[in-house]
């Protein structure tokens, strides 16, 4: 008896926790069945502090255009997964609503923005409760709740019919297939009712009506990821274009000023600037087939460092404001004088200064004559046989030089040239007589490409860009 | 009551039993931890090799970006960048900037328009204005372990032929790398 008694108490405690969680799966079912709810059961934190790891939460389905911000939904992202976070903006009108999502613990929102009609509003939250539900639909849960089962079914039918046939033995067996069909017990059960009191007939009917709802009604509980989320941002990436993309480009764009001429060096000295100073050539000058300037076309001069140079029709004044700018190659020793400015148009001047010459050591020298022959000198060496640009200035800021888009050299406090009127700009010849560092030959042996002499001076920045344009 | 139990507590399990076999549930797990992702060990990595200020037809710049998961759980990440900026969007329509990612590439040592080379191309193609434009969906195909890297050469290309209209013109790059613990 009292053995009894211990074997009816185990199994009643068994049916009774056995219950709650039979209460919740069915309610649940009927509630999903009845008005869209959905419970979820939270996989990940990023909802924390408002739902932790392992909440569960009923969801009821809610038409998008009852959404507010702030409100909790569960979406399915486009990769098939569940995520449930909390509305931050919410876009459209209309049935269709682009939904921006944030988990509460990001510091951002969601990659994706989900378009939807409508979605599961998250509403009350039971804490840890997913634990459960989870542990209970492991391997090992799913086995003990088939041993309750077939316990249970044996409860249901043996005891009040009296019958115990292997045929509910294999259907216990089966506990976790979602084929189970226990509606066939129906037949048996209404039979075994006759010999029982109503009571118990009562149970049975509830106990086959559980068993019935829940293995033909879905599964109610759905997984969801509170995914966490993180930005890492890479900024700064400043990508700017150079204000000229080729040498004819920033020659011509009237920064510093529309040039006194513009000798593009195509085998020729026509001015390219539009003030028709078409230049005259003297002596061993030729074409080259090689140009200064990548993304330009035409061709450069090759001066022969014995006869060869270029001179530009008369200059009626002689400025103290202007920039000489041009493009040079040579792998030679010495180099000569590039380009000046001289009394005479062709031959040796009596007077000459607004010269750039390179050293026999490739080193390049911009010289003026206020009175004393004043001079600035890169450090460098440009004998290299690469092309090569150089900018040389004079202005009330005083004299710079500039080799490949960088000064080079400056004196600010020469700001004067000699008074030349009437003079002629030479490129590749000129009298050197008297200056600083003077090339074993004035004549320069090499080619050169995009001269251009402007009556204004250009900044450092325009300097850059005009070289820049070339490369 | 009680019979009541019995009788739901067997509905109970006919709802397990359904999960079984549910794909979208075997194996799940919870997960707890921190999310962290950073590019060259910064959670904001702000970088001025990527710029070219003077660009020109043809020019390049490189520089190795690498993603590290320094936060405990596993991680994917979704990497999406634009242009912003006035002159945006004339380099978008002339699809003037270019933008390659070789994954475990290094950066040539030249000094003038470096380039990535080696590893894997894993993207190629234009940078656009249009925001948070998808350059690399979910990466890595797994996912990065907590304190795994992956190194991410990024190179970008001014067009050869790009037009003159861009003379002078300047936008700006920003990428985002989205970090997110859904595995999915």
């Amino acid at each position: 008896m009292t053995r009894h008694r211990f074997v009816r108490g185990a199994r009643e405690v068994l049916l009774t926790s056995g219950a709650l969680l039979g209460v919740v799966c069915v309610v649940l079912t009927l509630a999903g069945v009845g008005w869209g709810v959905k419970p979820l059961i939270f996989r990940s934190g990023s909802m924390e502090p408002a739902i932790s790891t392992g909440d569960m939460s009923l969801s009821r389905a809610t038409d998008a255009s009852d959404l507010q911000r702030g409100d909790i939904v569960s979406v399915i992202t486009s990769r098939g997964s569940r995520v449930t976070h909390r509305i931050v903006d919410i876009a459209g009108t209309g049935v269709k609503r682009q939904l921006t999502l944030k988990g509460d613990a990001n510091s951002s929102v969601d990659e994706e923005t989900y378009t939807v009609s409508s979605v599961q509003r998250v509403g009350l939250t039971v804490p840890k409760a997913g634990y459960v539900v989870n542990a209970a639909s492991s391997p090992v849960g799913l086995f003990i709740l088939g041993l309750y089962v077939a316990g249970l079914i044996s409860v249901i039918v043996k005891r009040p019919s009296g019958r115990s046939g292997p045929g509910d033995e294999h259907r216990s067996a089966s506990g976790g297939d979602p084929e189970f069909r226990p509606e066939r017990e129906h037949p048996g059960v209404e039979r075994g009712t006759t010999r029982m009191s109503a009571g118990f007939l009562g149970r049975r009917a509830l106990g086959s009506a559980g068993v019935l709802l829940s293995a033909t009604l879905l599964s109610p509980f759905v997984f969801t990821t509170a995914a966490f989320t993180d930005d890492a941002p890479i900024t700064s990436t400043t990508l700017g274009a150079n204000k000229y993309f080729t040498c004819n480009a920033a020659i011509k764009s009237g920064n510093p000023s529309t040039p006194f001429f513009y000798y593009k060096l195509d085998g020729n000295a026509n001015d390219s600037s539009g003030n028709g100073r078409t230049g005259t050539v003297t002596g061993g000058v030729t074409s080259a087939t090689d140009k200064a300037c990548t993304r330009d076309t035409g061709s450069s001069v090759l001066f022969d460092g014995t006869s060869g140079y270029g001179s530009s029709p008369v200059s009626p004044t002689s400025p103290n404001v202007f920039s000489i700018e041009l493009w040079f190659k040579n792998g030679t020793s010495p180099g000569g004088r590039l380009i000046g400015y001289g009394n005479a148009r062709t031959g040796s001047s009596a007077s000459f200064d607004r010269h750039i010459y390179m050293t026999n050591t490739g080193q390049l020298v911009f010289g003026v004559q206020p009175s004393a022959r004043m001079t600035i000198r890169s450090p460098s060496a440009y004998n290299n046989n690469q092309w090569h640009h150089v900018v040389a200035t004079l202005s009330s800021a005083g004299m710079r030089l500039y080799v490949d888009g960088d000064q080079v050299a400056s004196d600010p406090a020469t700001t004067g040239a000699r008074s030349i009127p009437n003079g002629f700009w030479r490129l590749g010849y000129d009298n050197l007589s008297g200056w600083a560092n003077r090339p074993t030959t004035d004549y320069w042996k090499g080619t050169m490409d995009e001269a251009a002499v402007y009556y204004s001076a250009m900044s450092a920045a325009e300097v850059t860009a005009h070289y820049e344009a070339g490369r | 009551m009680l019979a009541l139990g019995v009788a739901l507590g067997v509905g109970a399990t006919g709802t397990f039993a359904f999960w079984t076999d549910d794909v979208a549930i075997s194996g799940t797990s919870f997960t707890a931890g921190t999310l962290d992702l950073q590019v060259n060990n910064a959670d904001a990595y702000a970088t001025t090799t990527l710029s070219m200020t003077t660009m020109v037809p043809a020019d390049t710049s490189a520089e190795v970006l690498t993603m590290k998961n320094a936060g405990n759980v596993p991680l994917r990440y979704t990497l999406v960048g634009n242009l912003t900026g006035t002159d945006a969007a004339l380099f978008s329509s002339e699809n003037a900037l270019n933008l390659t990612v070789r994954l475990g590439g290094t950066r040539s040592v030249a000094t003038a328009n470096p380039t990535c080379t080696g590893g894997t191309q894993i993207y190629t193609g234009a940078l656009k204005n249009t925001a948070n434009t998808v350059i690399l969906p979910k990466r890595p195909t797994t996912s990065v372990a907590p304190n795994g890297t992956e190194a991410l050469c990024f190179q970008v290309t001014f067009a050869t032929n790009a037009a003159d209209t861009l003379q002078g013109k300047t936008a700006t790059a920003t990428f985002t790398a989205k970090a997110t613990s859904d595995l999915s």
